[in-house]
């Protein structure tokens, strides 16, 4: 039962994650800033699943990617493209979009 | 430091080698930002089990590749093992089945022999389904990870409507050729293929020489082997041909004009090559012929036309049948069934 709970929620965070990811990489963020934003913001994300979704959201040409030597260690810097950008504005909008509709509809099952 | 490198490595080793350096030097640096200043072990431990089985992350890196068949090519994997193995299978028992009936030598008792043929069929059987299975997902699994594409043949289809399902009821009263129908034929082409390839033991005149049916004797042979010998190509062809046309009806289950054309196809050749095997004086024994004339006093010319006539009628009717199961249906459901 709660394996079933767990792997339903795993699924219904599944897409927000992509949403999030994209939302805090308006400038450049390197892997470890990028999850302390997160929680931050109480987006709690598993790293073992972060770094790979940066890799593939890069490959995708959503992100572009940058090595800072600059600094005494190699850092490596991801933003979004102007793509990215594109994808991420019509993202938010379906997220807010379907928030207000679920939370309508969840709303009016209460009430009931 | 020695843990950090190793949990590193333990990732990188199951990534494809062109990505390795450029995510061992971010795992590196992404290690050193969640550690403090000063270090101890015991930090480098929380830090890593954050990060998790290095196997779990190693799999996130490649996603794409943790499956053999993907959801694209699963469904037409399933099926075409399904067909695979059935006529595998079938073939294999009908081949085995009708060869040991005609070699069976009388020595051993009924009983045991067929005990023992069932054994060496369920045997060879089991064998070939691991072949088929070993093959089908070779393939399988090179078409996936050489990335051809499916899409191609689902977007050459029609939009689905509900008018298919009308097409698919009048395909199911006037066109669907029944499973049993397919292993009926592949067994008729076990059977002439068996007792042709054994001619020279079994077929020919016999003389009675002692009681009942272990006194038959083969007495003079129907063939002249090495004729018949020369012949084996084409039959073998035709062999082919006939299992080929079996598992093709099976796949489609149903008369399109295409069957109905290679149907024919199929027909022409059978029916030359009995022609010419007929009308081949060389192909038979010569004292067969003799002792039949002699015993009959007849001519055996009659004989020959006859079966060539019979041959010949019985394919016209089958191959009339075919274009005209296949004329029931409009051509779009040809379309369908093509793709």
């Amino acid at each position: 039962m709660s394996d079933l709970i767990l792997s339903l929620k795993t699924e219904l965070r599944r897409g927000t994650l992509t949403l999030a990811v994209l939302s805090q990489l308006q400038s450049p963020q390197y892997g470890y800033s990028l999850v302390q934003r997160l929680e931050e913001n109480n987006v709690s994300i598993d790293q073992s699943t972060l770094y790979p979704l940066l890799r593939r959201l890069e490959k995708q040409e959503l992100l572009t990617s940058e090595w800072d030597t600059t600094e005494n260690r190699p850092r490596k810097y991801y933003m979004l493209s102007d793509f990215g950008r594109e994808v991420f504005q019509q993202l938010k909008e379906e997220w807010l979009q379907t928030a207000m509709q679920l939370n309508s509809m969840l709303q009016g099952g209460i009430s009931e | 430091m020695n843990l950090i490198e190793s949990y590193i490595s333990e990732v990188t080793r199951r990534l494809p080698k062109k990505m390795r350096e450029d995510i061992e030097l971010e795992l590196r640096s992404t290690i050193e930002d969640m550690l403090p200043d000063d270090f101890t072990d015991e930090d480098v431990k929380n830090v890593l089990m954050k990060l998790g089985d290095p196997a779990n992350m190693a799999n996130e890196y490649h996603a794409k590749l943790r499956y053999i068949i993907g959801p694209l090519f699963y469904e037409t994997y399933i099926n075409v093992l399904i067909v695979a193995a059935t006529f595998s299978v079938v073939i294999n028992c009908i081949v085995l089945f009708v060869n040991g009936i005609f070699t069976f030598d009388g020595e051993t008792s009924l009983f045991t022999y067929i005990g023992g043929l069932l054994l060496k069929i369920l045997l060879s059987s089991l064998n070939n389904l691991a072949y088929v299975f070993f093959w089908v997902t070779i393939v399988f699994t090179f078409l996936e990870h050489a990335g051809v594409s499916t899409e191609k043949v689902y977007t050459k289809r029609k939009p689905w409507t509900p008018d298919e399902l009308v097409e698919l009821q009048k395909v199911k009263q006037h066109r669907q050729i029944p499973k049993c129908e397919v292993f009926f034929s592949l067994f008729w082409t076990v059977l002439w293929a068996t007792i042709l390839l054994n001619a020279s033991d079994l077929l020919g005149w016999y003389e009675q020489t002692g009681k009942g049916l272990e006194g038959l004797r083969l007495e003079t042979q129907l063939f002249n082997g090495d004729v018949l010998l020369m012949y084996a190509p084409y039959l073998i062809l035709l062999i082919l041909i006939e299992v080929g046309l079996a598992i093709y009806k099976f796949f489609i289950a149903r008369w399109t004009k295409q069957l109905a054309y290679l149907n024919m196809l199929y027909h022409f050749f059978s029916v030359v090559l009995l022609l010419v095997m007929l009308n081949d004086s060389a192909l038979f024994n010569e004292k067969f012929i003799k002792i039949m004339t002699t015993s009959f006093k007849t001519n055996l010319s009659w004989l020959t036309v006859t079966i060539a006539g019979f041959m010949i009628l019985a394919s016209i009717l089958d191959i009339v049948s075919g274009f005209n199961k296949a004329r029931k249906a409009p051509f779009e459901i040809n379309q369908i069934i093509k793709h």
